[in-house]
Formats: structure tokens, C-alpha cells, sequence
């Protein structure tokens, strides 16, 4: 019972600092989701303006696709450059940066009283990938949920379906035979809408794991690789390759099932947290964790 | 002045973070020459099979479009030019940040003067960070030249190489390949060199050295995510390519280089690090 009381206040604490009071964390999402919809609607209005799309042929699901798409399958080519989608990068990057610094920041300060206060290293570690996984839901839905508001403020129509001619012209997919269904839009469940926030949060934790045997820029530093190498190479063990809604099964021929993503997420969030728990309960010393 | 320089170079170049700037620069460069070294014996074999005399095919497979800096096919030039601004910045650029919250930067102040202080830790971050950039170029460059010859490139085959007319320096290109590749490492130091300034002028306002060293790249990329909103007609129209990101690579990977942007740029990143400079050399440190 005490551990639960304990890791209870600990996640409140967590949540008061780290999130309700990190303003960068509470903004950013706004600002993106504004700027990643002016995006979009800026090249549906060029589309509209040259009469190659209406506006009731588009919607939400559109607009979702844009920011969470990330990168058609790519061949390596002479003809064919490589170059990342910005928005998808930005996008994750951001997220993971900012839920980079504050666990290790928090114990150089109040975190190390918490610590002992709380009597457990273990309600610690805990409370810190609770908040990393709420940081990072919030990070995430926020930005949805702002596209959604101007959707719905610009008239675009709030469905979960995605416009393949317009997808095409956003991705600059020359070749809709890569698609599974013939058809002009395509619905998508809600699963594959939650797939990439899940991975985004299985990534953090991860990164949060792998700060206390590296640095944090490290950690970074491996985050960052992992997100360009997800969209360099399509393969089923490469996580970030779930993060792209592009890339699913639901759109794409031979493209990344749902399950297995579900299936990797839980793999690797549980990963991070038993071998973050076993290092920082055993081998971390707290007291000379200033690596930031 | 004279010692504090020496003192800060020596303190950017015998530090861990340097070598581990280097190695992370060193093993996209490694991937890179491994890729297109198999690759291009790969094609050689192919191409053996159907024509009687390699004449016809062999200005396609030059060190000028198979180095790191000339192909932008390959995952090890993906992740390399991708994560430049980290390794600029990583092996000085924090130092500034370091200093200013154990007191080791007052007791310098105190001992050699702001000014002298302040300029150095500028050089020393400078010089480390372009040559964090430029050596795992340069390494990746002679490693292939190992396997791949340097022949000089025949404008027929320009769908391989991938440099057109648009390109800054295309002249230099096909008339004197060392000369281009030289110039772009040049370029590729300065900016090297200036990103890991940023991260001195970020380490000003922020209290984390992680953090000094990760928002330059940020604002790498917000510089290419401006690309969306003001290039948003691809057709009919010729932009330049804006992003570090990508005008560092000595061939264009989605628009062609221009010298207004790339010394724009430059002058607009060297203005910033003096203003910040010349405040930090003016305020009050105790």
C-alpha cells in the first residue's frame, strides 16, 4: 500500500513539474499543430486554386496524414535522392527532446529529497516513465486535436479518411500502384492513429533508459539515428517504421502491420523500464548524476 | 591572449567529447564507403558482362559521385549530413554552458580578461566543430579513393554525377574535381565552425549543456521546414536549397546550392555569434 501511495505522489509531482509547469512542453504542441496545419492547407489551397481538388474531397484524416505520414518506401537510386520528411522529423524529434532533460534534471535538485523522501528508487523510476509516457500522449494529442480545431474552423470535413490523389501530390508518390486499395479515399481505424503517439512514447522511453549509461546527447544522438534510419530503410525490426502512417498495411502493399507494431511497442517500453529499473535501483549513484 | 587560445584549443581537441564527435562522424563515413564500394563493384561486374570495353561505362563510377559528400543515396551520407549540427557542436560547443555554471569562467575572467576569454572560447569552438565536420569527410573521401578511382567527370554521364549548371562551382566540377572538393570542404568547415558557434550562443541562455548542443540542429531544421511554406510550386520554378542540411553536401539532394544563400547564411550566423560575442565580453560575470 505504500508503494502505491508513494508512487502515486510521486507521478503528481512529476506531472506538476515536469509537465503542468514545463511551458515549452504545454506550448510547443499548440504552435506546432498550428504551423503543420497552415502547412497543409496552404498546399490544398494550391491544389484547389489549379482546380485539381475540391475541398469536400479532403478531411481530418488528410490533414493527419500529413503531419504523420512521414515517408513513402524508399529505393536508393541514382535518379532518386535521398531527403527526410521534415514535417515527420520535426514532428518526433521535438517530442523527444522535449521530455529529454527533465528526469536527470530533477534529480540534481528536488528530485534527490524526493528520492529519499519517497524511501524507493523504485517508485522513482516509476513515477518518471509515467510521466514521460503522459508527457508524450499530451505532446502528441495536443497537436491532433489543434489540426482538428482548424480543421473544423476552415470548413474541412472531420473524417478518417484519406484522399489518395492528394496524397500522392503531398508525397510525391508518382506511382499509386503501391496502394491496396484502388479506390479514391481510404478509411483508417483508430489503431493506426494511436500507433505512432505509442511508438513515439516507447522511443522516449528508451531514450530515458539509455541516459543513465550515456549521456543525454547521446541518448539523443541515438534517437535522432534511429528516427533517420526508420525512414532510410523499410524493415520490420526498424521501430520508427510504425511511426509512419504511410507506411501501414491499411494504405500500403506489403506495409507494416498493426500488430506487430502494438507488439513492438510493448517489447520495448517493458525493455526500457525492467533494465532502467535494474541499472538505477543497483548500479546508478545519484549523487554524481551532473551529466547534463 | 596567446595562452588562453592555446589553452582552449587544447582543452577542444584533448577532450573525450572530440573523439566521440569524430567517431560518430567516422562511422556513417565507414558506411557510406563500405555502400558504394560494393556498389559500384557490383555495377563494374555488371556492366563487364554486356559491353566488350570498359570505355563506355567507366566515367560513370568516379571517386567525385561515390565520396560522402558527392552521393546522396546512401543511409551513411543520410545520417551523416543529418546529424552534422550535432557533431559540430559537440566537441566544444557546450564547454561555454559547462564553464559558466562551475565558476571556471570567472576565475579565467579573472586571471586573462572577458574579451580574450570570450574570443578564444569562440575560436576553440570554431575550429573543433569544423573539423569534427571535416575529417570524417575527409577520411571517407581517401578510403574510398582506396578502391574507387578519381576520374575526371565526362558531362555525358551527368545523370550520375548529379551535378547540373545550376550547381555553385559545376565549371570546377568537371574541369578540376580536387579543386571543387576542396572548396566544399572548405565550406563544410566554416559551417562546421559556425554551427558549433551557435552552440556557444545558445550555452548564453540555457543552463544545460545538452541542451546547447542539441538546438542548433533545430535550428537546422526549422530553416529547412521554412522550405515547405516559401517553395510550394516545385514546377516551372528554380529554388535554391536554404537547409545546412543539405547545401553542405557537395551535390544537391532536393534543391541546387546558391552562393547568395549559402554566404547569407553564413554572414547571418557570424553576425549573431559576434553580437553575442561582443555582449558576453561587456557583462558582468562575478
Amino acid at each position: 500500500m505504500k508503494f502505491i501511495s508513494n508512487l502515486k505522489k510521486g507521478i503528481c509531482l512529476d506531472l506538476y513539474n515536469g509537465l503542468f509547469r514545463n511551458c515549452f512542453l504545454i506550448i510547443f504542441p499548440f504552435v506546432l499543430g498550428n504551423i503543420f496545419f497552415m502547412d497543409y492547407w496552404n498546399r490544398v489551397q494550391i491544389l484547389i486554386r489549379e482546380n485539381q481538388l475540391k475541398l469536400a474531397q479532403t478531411s481530418f484524416g488528410d490533414c493527419w496524414m500529413y503531419i504523420y505520414g512521414g515517408m513513402r518506401v524508399y529505393i536508393p537510386q541514382e535518379n532518386d535522392k535521398f531527403h527526410f520528411p521534415v514535417t515527420w522529423i520535426m514532428l518526433f524529434m521535438l517530442g523527444t527532446f522535449l521530455v529529454l532533460n527533465y528526469p536527470f534534471k530533477d534529480l540534481e535538485s528536488s528530485g534527490q529529497q524526493v528520492l529519499v523522501r519517497m524511501g524507493g528508487y523504485s517508485e522513482w523510476w516509476l513515477s518518471k516513465c509515467v510521466w514521460n509516457i503522459v508527457s508524450i500522449f499530451y505532446y502528441h494529442g495536443m497537436v491532433i486535436l489543434t489540426a482538428l480545431g482548424l480543421c473544423v474552423i476552415k470548413g474541412v470535413p472531420v473524417a478518417r479518411k484519406v484522399n489518395i490523389v492528394l496524397l500522392c501530390r503531398l508525397f510525391d508518390i508518382v506511382d499509386p500502384a503501391c496502394f491496396l486499395d484502388s479506390a479514391d479515399s481510404v478509411e483508417f481505424g483508430l489503431g493506426w492513429v494511436m500507433l505512432p503517439i505509442c511508438m513515439a512514447a516507447a522511443i522516449t522511453l528508451l531514450q530515458m533508459m539509455l541516459i543513465l549509461f550515456l549521456k543525454p546527447f547521446l541518448a539523443f544522438l541515438i534517437s535522432t539515428v534511429l528516427f533517420i534510419t526508420s525512414v532510410y530503410l523499410f524493415l520490420p525490426f526498424v521501430p520508427g517504421n510504425y511511426a509512419m502512417a504511410l507506411r501501414g498495411e491499411w494504405l500500403m502493399v506489403d506495409g507494416m502491420k498493426m500488430m506487430n507494431g502494438y507488439i513492438m511497442v510493448f517489447v520495448m517500453s517493458a525493455a526500457a523500464v525492467t533494465i532502467g529499473f535494474v541499472k538505477f535501483k543497483k548500479y546508478y549513484d545519484i549523487l554524481g548524476s551532473g551529466n547534463n | 591572449m596567446r595562452n588562453v587560445l592555446k589553452l582552449e584549443l587544447r582543452k577542444a581537441f584533448q577532450n573525450r567529447l572530440f573523439l566521440l564527435a569524430l567517431i560518430a562522424g567516422g562511422i556513417p563515413a565507414v558506411m557510406s564507403a563500405v555502400y558504394n564500394i560494393l556498389l559500384v563493384n557490383e555495377r563494374m561486374t555488371y556492366l563487364g558482362e554486356i559491353y566488350s570495353t570498359p570505355a563506355y561505362y567507366i566515367e560513370g563510377f568516379s571517386l567525385m559521385n561515390h565520396w560522402m559528400g558527392g552521393e546522396a543515396y546512401s543511409l551513411g551520407t543520410a545520417i551523416f549530413f543529418y546529424i552534422s549540427p550535432l557533431i559540430a557542436a559537440l566537441p566544444y560547443g557546450w564547454s561555454y554552458c559547462e564553464e559558466k555554471r562551475n565558476g571556471y569562467r570567472q576565475l579565467m575572467v579573472a586571471r586573462c580578461g572577458k574579451k580574450s576569454y570570450v574570443f578564444s572560447k569562440y575560436i576553440a569552438a570554431f575550429v573543433s566543430g569544423g573539423l569534427a565536420v571535416v575529417l570524417p569527410l575527409v577520411f571517407n573521401l581517401l578510403l574510398t579513393a582506396l578502391f574507387i578511382p578519381l576520374i575526371k567527370p565526362f558531362p555525358s554521364f551527368i545523370d550520375m554525377y548529379g551535378v547540373s549548371s545550376v550547381d555553385p562551382m559545376s565549371y570546377l566540377y568537371y574541369s578540376h574535381p580536387l579543386c571543387y572538393v576542396f572548396c566544399y570542404l572548405c565550406i563544410d568547415f566554416v559551417f562546421g565552425g559556425l554551427i558549433a558557434c551557435m552552440a556557444v550562443v545558445f550555452a548564453v541562455f540555457v543552463r544545460y549543456k545538452v541542451l546547447s548542443i542539441i538546438l542548433p540542429m533545430f535550428v537546422c531544421l526549422g530553416i529547412n521546414y521554412i522550405e515547405n511554406f516559401i517553395y510550394t510550386n516545385p514546377s516551372g520554378h528554380i529554388y535554391h536549397e536554404l537547409s545546412p542540411l543539405y547545401f553542405l553536401r557537395a551535390v544537391s539532394a532536393v534543391y541546387p546550392a546558391s552562393w547568395t544563400i549559402i554566404l547569407t547564411e553564413g554572414a547571418a550566423l557570424l553576425v549573431v555569434a559576434l553580437m553575442i560575442g561582443i555582449k558576453e565580453g561587456h557583462c558582468e560575470v562575478y
